[in-house]
């Protein structure tokens, strides 16, 4: 048994050169990917790679559960190695895509947790990168074990495989009399532990279940691949930072997990620094990309907005200062004041600021920071500059990325908005950096304002065992955050401003999970509805999803996962009130 | 003046640079009248010459190099031409875009069929095996042997030229050999992304 095991964990690829990308290599691949911002990085990472090697590949961006059994179903014939790009893992890909035997899975997914099929199958299913023991995957014993160690006593649980003795008439008999050479008190005993094991089976797989959650990104993964091929170079590296800023910007990962992405990123930065030093290539220094990894001012996009405005629609300053009060304005002003910034300079769009203000801007920030309990204003990021243009930020990209995937409406195919975001990642385009960064403002005012009206006319309603907020159809920006990330930006502003205002009996709402909705921005009479984990975990750890599910399985309401994130959901608008109301009595 | 026609002649070849101008079957009618005429006096005078007038014995050799002229005329002309053919055929392959064909005349197209024979014998013959090898592709060393495309229509199962399955469907991306998509692309199907 134990050396099955030992086999069975194989279906972890911790060796990505050797047990991967020699795998593919000559052969054509299949790629799904899905939308977000870190498996777009990871998308173009592996891209780059294919290309060097000359492996031909076709491209699929598949949004959801459906989307990609359609997609394999239309297109599985031209490939017998098919990779899934943050998409997959937490389906049982065997089940679901009925594969034919040459297939082979490679799945690079953050979503956890993974089905345990994925984990342990034949191998037609493998798993990137290591398994961590945070996820507390069931051993295999628990979860299949008996089912074919003791063929005996589950012939009568398995109908299939006693179907299929039927033909063998001897082998029938003989089991029979073995059955009866069993005393009865064997046999009750038999069941009885048989019976034991499956409801620990099922409590072992709802744990394991429960929380939904995300590991360090792809991106990174995939960083790491194309370093053990030696193929590793700044821009690569810059992606790998945006993926890894996507799912910090959206805390998608707990706070240890980004650090130890950080240091990585970090040690490879300074390493390939060193390398180009003393490559002594100083004809392409012109155009090359610099990145720094220093410490900056945590305000959304300040660089390219003013920063007053930057200010005021970044949740932590608007959140701390309630800037849509009065008096939040008021202090925020008298805040700007003691840090010796004047009004003008600050209304002022950032690049015509005065030089000597913008240089010593984080300075001036750091003094005082510490007297208004902000320390979080200021944070290590990375910056990127090509040659002499302009620096940005990994967060100004990731905000860019997440508005051209936002921007898909009625009109416009979800798969341009993929294409315009794929797009911002090559290193001559940064045209289409800026319009990202232009869509992701109007985003951020529009959410900032949704926030605003919120707050003031009480949409956020405490249902007892969870806070919900309804954001009806037709309200005006509604296009803005009708998608699942604004909508999760939007989400964690909200939570983050309600408890913020809340004081005495009203923080209890720190426990509180929050569940918003808005009406799709792509399908129209759909909403999409999401849950938040409650902001006193300090965890990312969602249990909404699984919430989810049981109340879609109670109210019989068809519901859509999106972007393969189980706490973020699709549902016709008239089941709603329904839907909402079956899932308040779970959650009790 | 003499042989001012033939100069015209290869001005106008001169001046379309980029395409082939129709064949000037005017022009060459031309030259060769002209010369036609320079022949004939130079016969005559020739003749009398020979029964011993000593004194046309110049304006025959001036009527001379005018001919010998005119013939490199319409020599330069014709060969150029003729290059410019066998360029087409690099360029376009074995079929001529029509624009092209109603410029040429019939001995011109009679040539560029041997010369497509020829060719084809050739390539033919250096390739291993079965195979041959199209030397008109890839005149230069390319960057790469692959790009990367996006589809832009949905077109279906396209069965590459090594028996590969791909299915191009709207809005997929694909890493191609080259040759395989100059087609597709030409006909709006892919889009080349860089």
């Amino acid at each position: 048994m134990k050396g099955y095991c030992e086999w069975l964990t194989e279906m972890y690829v911790s060796d990505l050169k050797r047990e991967f990308y020699d795998v593919i290599l000559g052969k054509r691949v299949l790629i799904f990917v899905n939308f977000d911002v870190d498996a777009i990085a990871s998308c173009r990472i592996l891209q780059y790679l294919l290309l060097c090697d000359s492996i031909s590949y076709s491209i699929i961006p598949v949004q959801n559960q459906n989307d990609l059994i359609s997609a394999y179903k239309e297109s599985c014939e031209q490939s017998n190695h098919i990779i899934l790009i943050n998409c997959g893992g937490t389906l049982d890909i065997v089940e679901h895509l009925e594969p034919t035997e040459e297939k082979v899975f490679f799945i690079a997914d953050s979503h956890r947790p993974y089905d345990v099929c994925n984990i342990y199958n034949d191998g037609q299913v493998c798993l990137l990168g290591k398994s961590s023991e945070k996820e507390e995957i069931p051993s295999y014993e628990d979860i299949f074990g008996n089912d074919d160690d003791n063929d005996e006593s589950s012939d009568h649980l398995d109908g299939e495989e006693s179907d299929e003795e039927e033909g063998d008439e001897e082998e029938i008999r003989e089991s029979k009399s073995k059955r009866q050479k069993l005393d009865p008190a064997e046999m009750v005993m038999r069941r009885r532990e048989k019976r034991l094991w499956h409801e620990k089976r099922k409590e072992i797989l709802f744990n394991y279940m429960q929380f939904s959650f995300y590991s360090s990104s792809t991106a990174l993964l995939m960083f790491e691949l194309a370093w053990k091929l030696s193929r590793d170079s700044n821009d690569l590296l810059w992606w790998a930072i945006i993926g890894v800023g996507e799912q910090q910007l959206l805390g998608k990962v707990d706070s240890k997990t980004s650090v130890l992405d950080n240091g990585k990123l970090q040690s490879h930065m300074i390493r390939l620094a060193h390398l180009s030093q003393h490559g002594g290539d100083s004809a392409g220094t012109k155009d090359a990309l610099y990145i720094t990894h220093e410490k900056d001012l945590n305000l959304s996009m300040y660089r390219h907005w003013s920063l007053l405005e930057s200010l005021k629609y970044t949740p932590q300053t608007a959140s701390h200062f309630h800037l849509w009060t009065l008096k939040g304005e008021k202090k925020l002003n008298e805040f700007l004041a003691e840090l010796g910034l004047p009004l003008s300079q600050c209304r002022q769009k950032y690049n015509s600021m005065d030089i000597e203000l913008r240089n010593d801007l984080r300075s001036i920030f750091q003094k005082k920071v510490e007297k208004y309990d902000l320390e979080d204003l200021i944070e290590y990021s990375f910056n990127s500059q090509y040659g002499f243009r302009p620096k940005n930020s990994a967060s100004d990209f990731v905000f860019a990325l997440l508005a051209l995937l936002d921007s898909a409406e009625k009109d416009k195919d979800p798969a341009d908005a993929f294409h315009d975001a794929l797009e911002c990642l090559s290193n001559s385009k940064m045209d289409a950096v800026y319009r990202g960064i232009e869509l992701a403002k109007l985003q951020q005012i529009a959410i900032g304002k949704e926030v605003h009206a919120c707050l003031d006319m009480g949409h956020v309603i405490n249902a007892g065992p969870c806070l919900y907020a309804v954001i009806q159809d037709g309200t005006p920006d509604a296009k803005y955050y009708g998608h699942p990330h604004s909508l999760l930006m939007l989400g964690q502003f909200l939570l983050k401003a309600h408890i913020s205002r809340a004081r005495g009996r009203g923080l209890r709402a720190r426990e509180l999970p929050l569940i918003i909705s808005a009406p799709s921005a792509i399908r129209p009479s759909h909403c999409l509805l999401l849950g938040l984990p409650p902001l006193s975990l300090d965890s990312p750890k969602n249990l909404i999803g699984k919430a989810f599910e049981q109340a879609a399985e109670n109210t019989q309401t068809e519901i859509t996962s999106v972007f393969f994130d189980s706490s973020v959901i699709e549902i016709n608008s008239e089941f709603r009130s329904n839907f909402l109301d079956s899932l308040f009595s779970l959650l009790e | 003046m003499f042989a001012q026609k033939g100069v015209e002649l290869i001005q106008e070849l001169e001046r379309a640079k980029d395409f082939l101008p129709p064949f000037n079957e005017d022009g060459v009618r031309q030259v060769l009248e002209e010369m036609r005429a320079l022949f004939e006096e130079n016969q005559r005078d020739a003749s009398s010459a020979v029964a011993g007038e000593s004194e046309y014995i110049t304006s025959v050799h001036i009527r001379h190099c005018a001919l010998e002229r005119n013939k490199r005329c319409l020599m330069a002309y014709l060969y150029n031409r003729l290059e410019r053919i066998k360029e087409h055929r690099w360029h376009f392959g074995s079929v001529l875009p029509a624009d092209i064909k109603a410029n040429i005349c019939e001995p011109e197209a009679q040539f560029f069929i041997k010369y497509n024979k020829s060719l084809a014998a050739y390539m033919k013959s250096i390739g291993e095996g079965s195979y041959s090898l199209d030397l008109t592709q890839n005149l230069k060393p390319p960057k790469n042997l692959y790009i990367q495309v996006k589809c832009i229509t949905e077109f279906g199962e396209f069965e590459t030229e090594d028996g590969d399955i791909v299915v191009l469907k709207k809005n997929s991306l694909h890493l191609l050999p080259r040759v395989q998509c100059e087609l597709l692309i030409a006909q709006g199907i892919l889009e080349h992304v860089s």
